[in-house]
C-alpha cells in the first residue's frame, strides 16, 4: 500500500523540494555549530535525526532514503568515531519510519512520537554499544544513563516541530 | 509490507547498507582517514561550515555581550568575594609569580622550539553528542596534516588528530579516555599517565594517574607533556585541581584542569612536525 501511495504521489512542487533541502541544510549546520545550543544539562538532541523521522513520516521512500543517507554522511564527516555508522543508521531509520507510518501506524502526532522515541533510543543505544561501551563499566553505564537515554528522549520530543512542518509540506503537494 | 522486501527499493537499500558496512570496516582497519563519502561531503561542506562558524562566532559574541551586561551586578558581588579570598592567598604570591614566569615562557613556545612546524586551523564543527568535546578543523591532508599530529592553542595542549580528510580533520581532546599520554608534574618531575574519564570530562577536567605513592604532586602544580609517545615534550596541559588515590590504594591520581577551555575553542595550531616526531608509537591511543 505504501509503495502504491508513493507511486501515485503527484508531481513534486520545486519550491517544496527546495524548502525541504534548505531545512535539512540549516538543521545540519545548527547541529554542528555552536550558534544554537539547545542542550538541557547532559541531554543533547540529534536534530537531524528528529528531522529525518518527521520527514520520512510523510515523504516517499526514495526521498526518505536520500535524505537519511545524505544527513548521515554529513554527520559522519564531523562525528568523532563514527566511520559510516550515521549514514547507515539514518538511512535505515528513515526507511523504517516510512514503512511503519505507511503500514503499521496512523499518520498522527502520537504515532510519530512513539516511532521517534523507538528510533532515537535504538540510535543512541547503538551509538553507545559501538563507540562508548568499551571504557570502564562506570564510564560506560554513565554514558548510557546520563547522556544516551536523556538525549534520545529529547531527540524524540523534537520531532514535533518537524512533524508539523513535514505535514504542512505534504498537504501542499 | 512483505512486498517491500521483494521490491527493487529494498535491494537498493541493502546494497547501500552493505557498501557502507564494507567502507566502515575498511576505514576501521586502515585508520586515520575519513571514509571516502565523508571525505567528499566534508570537503564540499567545509567552506560553508567555515563561513557559518564565523557568523555563529559573531552571533555568540553579540549574545554574550548582552548577557554579560545583565549579569554585571551579580558578577560584581561574586568578584568581591573572590577578591577577599585572593587577599587571603597573598602568601602564595611568590609561587604564583614563578608560575606566571613559566607561563610567559610558554607563550614564546614557537621561538623556543624552532623545530616545531605549525599549521593554523579553525574549528568548523563540533560533535555535540560527544561528551569529550571532539571537534573538526578546517585543515586536512592538503595542508600537510597527518593522523596523530599534536593540536595546541596558545594556552596549552588540546589533543591530537584522529581522522584526516582532504580539507578537514577530526580532533580528539585531552578530556577523552581515547587519549593516553605521558605527562610530568613540572615542579617535582613526577611522571604519570594522562587520560580522560567521563566523570571528569563533565567538569572539563582530565585525569593524571599512575603516580607513585611517594610522589610530591600538589594542588596547583602544572602538568606538562613528558615527550613520550606522539606529543613533543614540555607542552602545558593544565593545573592539578585535586588529588586522590585509586581504589586499591596502590597509586595516586590527580584531577587536572586543562589550561585550554575546550568548550570555547575557535582556532588551534596543529604541530605538523617537530624534532623526534615518530620516534615512538602511540601507546594506548586508538
Amino acid at each position: 500500500m505504501g509503495e502504491v501511495n508513493s507511486m501515485i504521489r503527484k508531481k513534486l512542487n520545486p519550491i517544496i523540494i527546495l524548502s525541504n533541502i534548505l531545512i535539512f541544510i540549516v538543521v545540519l549546520f545548527f547541529q554542528t555549530s555552536e550558534i544554537l545550543d539547545i542542550s538541557i544539562k547532559t541531554a543533547t538532541p540529534m536534530l537531524p535525526l528528529s528531522l529525518i523521522i518527521g520527514f520520512s513520516f510523510f515523504s516517499g521512500i526514495k526521498s526518505a532514503i536520500i535524505g537519511g543517507l545524505i544527513s548521515g554522511i554529513m554527520i559522519d564527516s564531523i562525528a568523532y568515531k563514527s566511520y559510516c555508522f550515521n549514514a547507515i543508521a539514518f538511512m535505515l531509520i528513515a526507511v523504517a519510519v516510512y514503512l511503519a507510518a505507511n503500514n503499521l501506524f496512523n499518520k498522527n502526532l502520537k504515532a510519530a512520537l512513539v516511532l521517534a522515541l523507538i528510533c532515537s533510543v535504538v540510535y543512541f543505544v547503538l551509538l553507545w554499544i559501538l563507540f562508548y561501551s568499551k571504557t570502564s563499566l562506570d564510564s560506560s553505564l554513565g554514558y548510557l544513563l546520563k547522556y544516551a537515554l536523556p538525549s534520545a528522549t529529547y531527540t524524540a520530543v523534537l520531532v514535533i516541530p518537524f512533524y508539523f512542518i513535514s505535514r504542512y509540506f505534504s498537504k501542499k503537494i | 509490507m512483505r512486498f517491500f522486501f521483494r521490491s527493487r527499493q529494498f535491494k537498493i537499500i541493502l546494497s547501500i547498507t552493505l557498501t557502507l558496512v564494507a567502507l566502515s570496516i575498511m576505514s576501521f582497519l586502515i585508520g586515520g582517514n575519513l571514509s571516502p563519502q565523508s571525505n567528499v561531503f566534508g570537503t564540499i561542506a567545509a567552506p560553508f561550515r567555515t563561513a557559518f562558524t564565523t557568523v555563529s562566532g559573531w552571533t555568540s559574541d553579540f549574545i554574550k555581550m548582552i548577557s554579560d551586561g545583565n549579569e554585571a551586578q551579580i558578577k560584581n558581588a561574586e568578584l568581591e568575594n573572590e577578591l577577599n579570598e585572593l587577599r587571603k592567598k597573598l602568601s602564595e604570591y611568590d609561587e604564583a609569580v614563578k608560575q606566571n614566569e613559566f607561563y610567559e615562557d610558554y607563550l614564546e613556545i614557537k621561538d623556543e622550539n624552532p623545530d616545531f612546524k605549525f599549521c593554523p586551523a579553525t574549528l568548523v564543527a563540533r560533535d555535540k553528542n560527544d561528551p569529550y568535546k571532539s571537534f573538526t578543523i578546517n585543515k586536512g591532508s592538503l595542508s600537510g596534516i597527518k593522523e596523530y599530529d599534536t593540536v595546541i592553542t596558545d594556552a596549552g595542549l588540546v589533543g591530537y588528530i584522529t581522522d584526516v580528510g582532504l580539507t578537514t580533520s577530526k580532533v580528539v581532546t585531552v578530556l577523552s579516555p581515547d587519549i593516553t599520554l605521558g605527562a610530568l608534574d613540572d615542579r617535582t618531575d613526577d611522571s604519570g599517565v594522562l587520560s580522560g574519564t567521563l566523570e571528569l570530562a563533565e567538569e572539563g577536567n582530565t585525569r593524571f594517574y599512575n603516580l607513585s605513592r611517594s610522589c610530591n604532586v600538589a594542588i596547583g602544580d602544572f602538568v606538562v607533556t613528558s615527550g613520550e609517545g606522539i606529543f613533543p615534550s614540555g607542552l602545558l596541559i593544565g593545573t592539578v585541581q585535586s588529588i586522590g588515590s585509586d581504589k586499591y590504594n596502590t597509586s595516586i591520581y590527580a584531577s587536572v584542569k586543562p589550561f585550554v577551555d575546550i568548550a570555547e575553542i575557535r582556532s588551534v595550531m596543529v604541530i605538523t612536525n617537530f624534532d623526534g616526531k615518530g620516534g615512538l608509537e602511540v601507546g594506548g591511543s586508538k
